[in-house]
């Protein structure tokens, strides 16, 4: 029988040694250097006044009862008091849009050579629903005139408007004015206004096509549709009123048929919208 | 979730920790109806328990003495604050291991030991003799050095595994009163446990029974 080997007696365990950690004490006197320290700190601690996030938190705490069901109410105010604005304002925006342009049916429309050659620029009357913020020079087809630059008030630079709107040169023949619904440019329209330089010369190299025979009714004016070059052979899409579209021999120098969906297309207009183009 | 905890406190608990905890509740009660003076109480009941672990933590008495006033500076002043959810004394013991866990990350790099006395009433064990004529130093001075390499060991662990070694085989807290001290999960207090011993064994393994 062999005895199992002995371990040295003389080698403490962990355990013993963490025994023997913990018999680490302070003196007995320490403790009363230690509860004099804590009294001096204890006293201090009741004298102190809190500072910072200490001090407000109690405020805090007792404005939260209130301040979060008046917040509450006060989004619920809004939400209430905007949905009925909203809803004004889109209707608004509805009617503009199929505000009635008065027309003037091709074969009656008279050619007004006056309006073409002294090229004026006038500003229209200002209508509730509408803003009327330009009269275009009217052409001069015979002549193949230059159009002169559209006089724009100063509150167009900062709205958007519609990129196009229609002069009955009839109504520009006597007198110089423009009716109410001639010259229209919309507030609520997605088109962002360009420079003028930019439309105003598009829309004389348009002009500079349009012969005496075809501007017998209105005028498109071309305000920031970048219009292809024309030419004399392409047919011509005329949208009659609340028509639609019509190809004719008669209006054979023009905007080309896709070139003038695609323009009102970008307009968002349709075609109830009353929109006439003559030429 | 603080009902079940409070629950399950109750079954863990032995029936000295419970009647601790009703003595300290009265205690707490009396010092939120404005007795300030009854905090004394608490005070000498829970302060060297609560300097022994700062202590252990730290290794320095003089951190360990600020540590400790302001452990009970804190339980003073949001006493009010303190729910009941757990023991006064589990309350109370976090303070002061959050307190001093947050000396240490503060003082990371900067350790200066400076250890006890041995309590003149623990008996010298009879290995300390031994090792001491092996090393041919006095009981005394090998002591003292003795005392110096746990506390360097000591400090050679994290701060979570140091306090859990701490709070088990200094203080000789459960595994559960641990747990919810530092407020985390029994399993975790055992593996953290079971570390701390292996890096402290391995630490001073020349010392150790082979």
């Amino acid at each position: 029988m062999g005895s199992a080997p002995q371990q040295p007696p003389s080698r403490p365990t962990l355990e013993e040694l963490l025994r023997f950690k913990r018999a680490e004490r302070p003196a007995p006197e320490f403790w009363a250097e230690f509860d004099r320290g804590l009294r001096q700190k204890q006293l201090a601690a009741l004298m102190k006044r809190p500072q910072g996030w200490a001090r407000v938190r109690p405020v805090f705490v007792r404005s939260l009862r209130w301040i979060a069901p008046a917040t509450a109410a006060v989004a619920v105010a809004l939400v209430v008091v905007q949905m009925p604005l909203s809803t004004a304002s889109r209707k608004a925006a509805v009617e503009v849009v199929t505000l009635p342009v008065r027309t003037v049916p091709v074969a009656t429309a008279p050619v007004v050579a006056a309006a073409v050659q002294e090229h004026q620029v006038e500003t229209a009357e200002v209508q509730a629903s509408t803003r009327i913020v330009a009269v275009a020079p009217i052409p001069t087809p015979a002549v193949h005139a230059e159009a002169a630059p559209l006089a724009v008030s100063a509150e167009q630079r900062s709205e958007r408007y519609l990129p196009w709107s229609t002069v009955s040169l009839s109504e520009l023949g006597e007198g110089r004015t423009a009716s109410r619904d001639t010259f229209v440019s919309l507030q609520t329209m997605g088109e962002t206004p360009r420079p003028r330089t930019s439309w105003t010369s598009r829309f004389s190299e348009v002009a500079q096509e349009i012969t005496a025979e075809q501007s017998t009714g209105r005028v498109l004016q071309l305000t920031s549709y970048d219009l292809p070059a024309i030419t004399e052979t392409q047919p011509v899409a005329v949208r009659v009123a609340s028509t639609g579209y019509a190809s004719s021999e008669n209006y054979r120098h023009g905007i080309r048929d896709r070139d003038f969906r695609d323009m009102e297309s970008r307009m968002g207009s349709s075609s109830r919208s009353g929109l006439a183009i003559r030429f | 979730m603080d009902l079940i905890k409070a629950v399950s406190r109750m079954l863990v608990a032995t029936p000295e920790r419970q009647v601790e905890a009703d003595a300290d509740a009265l205690i707490v009660a009396e010092v939120r109806a404005g007795n300030v003076a009854a905090f004394d109480q608490l005070v000498i009941k829970y302060r060297e328990r609560i300097y022994a672990i700062i202590y252990n933590l730290t290794s320095n008495r003089e951190d360990a003495s600020d540590l400790t006033q302001d452990a009970f500076i804190r339980a003073f002043q949001s006493i009010n604050r303190f729910g009941g959810q757990s023991s006064f004394f589990t309350w109370l013991y976090r303070i002061a291991v959050n307190g001093a866990r947050t000396h240490l990350r503060k003082n990371r790099l900067r350790t200066f030991f400076s250890i006890e006395q041995a309590s003149e009433e623990e008996k010298t064990p009879e290995w300390l003799n031994m090792l001491a004529v092996e090393a041919g130093a006095e009981k005394e001075v090998f002591a003292r050095d003795l005392r110096q390499r746990l506390n360097e060991s000591f400090q050679k662990l994290s701060i979570k595994h140091r306090t859990v070694i701490t709070l088990f085989e200094i203080d000789g807290l459960s595994h559960a009163e641990i747990a919810e001290i530092m407020e985390c999960t029994e399993g975790t207090v055992r593996s953290r446990l079971h570390y701390a011993k292996l890096q402290l064994q391995a630490d001073l393994q020349d010392l150790l029974k082979r």
